[in-house]
């Protein structure tokens, strides 16, 4: 689906380089500021907001099939979205079965890792892993503590994003975290799979789970 | 005159203190007796790793960056005659952020783990070379003074359009960094990177302080006593850019400590200039390693700069020279 988006033209997200656009709906995440899409609704365009994700499939608001299915309500495809739930179940049951309780630590090339209270973290325990940082947050990377302890999996996102280039101060650049990335258990978790939100999380998720099981 | 005698052993000693009192901080508790058995090679491998390659290489960072801006503090001062001439006041060490900042943003990083130290010192030297030529053309120290602020704003504000146009948070947070200053994750993979310069810029300032002494009668006396001014300033210059360009290299832009730590040494040396060079290095990175420990102890949400640290302690003392220098030059 990437694939197919690139070429598509683009527009910064000014209200006027939108509007001259005469869309019939704005589908919105939070580009052009907090009051743009009310604006958009006062200029008579429908929007649809993307919601955020906070647990991957919880009675809780903002778990993952229920903004797939507010999405799917809002572009008008009320069934496909539910087959897309459904998908998405199918395949988060067949993982229940798999959990190993391998700890795992979350890499990016700025240096910083979550523990309890992000969607990453979340994904993890699905994948039946046990994270590795067990403080709340986002946080630098533990250091100290991988001078003592290695966890069983290393998950490393965005790496490969080109633009992204490590920070010269970054906990990752260190010669610790470096050793933990040279390891045969590094699970490569593609940026564009933790977009908050999307069915293809579960993809992200698998990978976990069978980095968790080798 | 017992002071003076005791000046350079008292800090060099306090610095050693110093600097183990650093690697007693961390994330791990680790008593002082793992700590020391650790820099013996002894302890467990965890103990090694955490000392070794955490935070040792931290604390050498802090020392080794305000060293090299106290030493070029002070020289500056010597060949300046100008107590308030300082890498980060005049620009120096904005101007070597701004071009390492550059040489990572375009990627010509890429090509060698040297292009960085080498942008960063190269930076400090068309910065001290443009300096130098303006000390030749004016005798004013306020103007002087105001070309280095000059300098260091238009580096800022390139550095700002950098920011500007960054790609991504984590771009413009390594561009802060650059322009804060900060030893954090610092391993002996950029302090190995940036030491060569160092140690020659370093070198070339205290064989060539000789002539800054002599430069405290005045220009034409100094020249008259048989210094060639030409190449004291030459050396000065190219001694202090490199330093300062390795300092920047290691640890962003750190700014006011080479002015603090010459200021509280003169008094100790005669106001002599050669003889002030070593202890402002000891004591301006003793400054640094404090200033550091300081940074990890207080207790924010993100780790404060290094660099916001030292100019907050700094910043009053400039202020504070330049209004007891205003009756002299007003």
């Amino acid at each position: 689906m990437r694939h197919e988006a690139v070429g598509v033209p683009t527009v910064r997200p000014l209200a006027e380089d939108v509007l001259i656009l005469k869309p019939d709906l704005v589908v919105r995440s939070f580009g052009g500021g907090p009051n743009a899409g009310v604006f958009f609704e006062r200029a008579g365009i429908p929007v649809l907001q993307v919601g955020w994700a906070s647990n991957v499939d919880s009675e809780e608001m903002g778990s993952i099939p229920s903004l797939i299915q507010s999405m799917a309500d809002g572009l008008g495809h009320p069934e496909r979205g539910e087959a897309l739930v459904a998908e998405f179940r199918e395949r988060l049951s067949a993982l229940e079965t798999q959990q190993t309780g391998s700890t795992a630590l979350y890499m990016t090339p700025a240096g910083v890792t979550t523990g309890s209270g992000s969607l990453v973290h979340e994904m993890m325990m699905t994948a039946g892993l046990e994270n590795f940082q067990e403080n709340a947050g986002w946080r630098s990377l533990p250091l100290e503590r991988l001078a003592y302890e290695q966890p069983d999996v290393i998950v490393a996102a965005f790496f490969e994003t080109l633009t992204n280039h490590p920070n010269a101060w970054s906990a990752a650049k260190h010669p610790v975290a470096r050793k933990q990335l040279d390891g045969p258990d590094v699970v490569a978790l593609q940026g564009a799979w933790t977009a908050c939100g999307g069915w293809f999380i579960m993809d992200a998720i698998e990978a976990l789970a069978e980095g968790g099981i080798e | 005159m017992s002071v003076a005698r005791w000046l350079t052993p008292g800090l060099a000693l306090a610095c050693v203190v110093a600097i183990f009192a650093a690697c007693l901080l961390g994330s791990t508790p680790l008593p002082p007796d793992r700590v020391f058995a650790a820099f013996l090679g002894g302890a467990d491998a965890g103990d090694r790793l955490v000392v070794w390659t955490i935070r040792f290489p931290r604390a050498l960072a802090a020392f080794l960056v305000g060293a090299a801006l106290g030493l070029s503090g002070a020289a500056l001062q010597g060949l300046l005659r100008n107590p308030l001439a300082e890498p980060g006041v005049l620009g120096v060490s904005a101007t070597a952020s701004l071009a390492a900042t550059f040489s990572l943003y375009y990627g010509l990083v890429a090509f060698s783990p040297w292009i960085l130290p080498l942008a960063a010192i190269t930076g400090a030297l068309a910065a001290t070379a443009l300096l130098a030529l303006a000390a030749i053309r004016t005798r004013s120290v306020v103007t002087l003074i105001l070309i280095g602020v000059g300098l260091s704003s238009f580096a800022g504000a390139l550095m700002s359009l950098l920011l500007n146009i960054a790609p991504n948070p984590f771009s413009l947070s390594d561009m802060i960094s650059w322009m804060l200053g900060s030893v954090a994750n610092r391993s002996f993979d950029e302090i190995i990177l940036a030491l060569p310069f160092l140690i020659a810029g370093s070198a070339i300032l205290l064989a060539t302080r000789r002539g800054l002494s002599a430069l405290t009668l005045g220009e034409e006396a100094a020249s008259g006593v048989g210094l060639n001014l030409r190449n004291q300033r030459i050396f000065t210059v190219l001694g202090a850019g490199l330093a300062t360009g390795a300092s920047v290299a290691l640890a962003g832009a750190i700014g006011f400590v080479g002015i603090v730590a010459p200021l509280l040494v003169r008094p100790f040396v005669n106001h002599d200039p050669a003889r002030s060079l070593i202890p402002s290095a000891l004591l301006a990175g003793l400054i640094l390693v404090i200033a550091d420990i300081g940074v990890r102890i207080i207790p924010t949400t993100n780790e404060l700069k290094l660099g916001v640290v030292a100019a907050l302690l700094g910043a009053p003392v400039f202020v504070w020279i330049a209004m007891q220098r205003r009756a002299a030059y007003d």
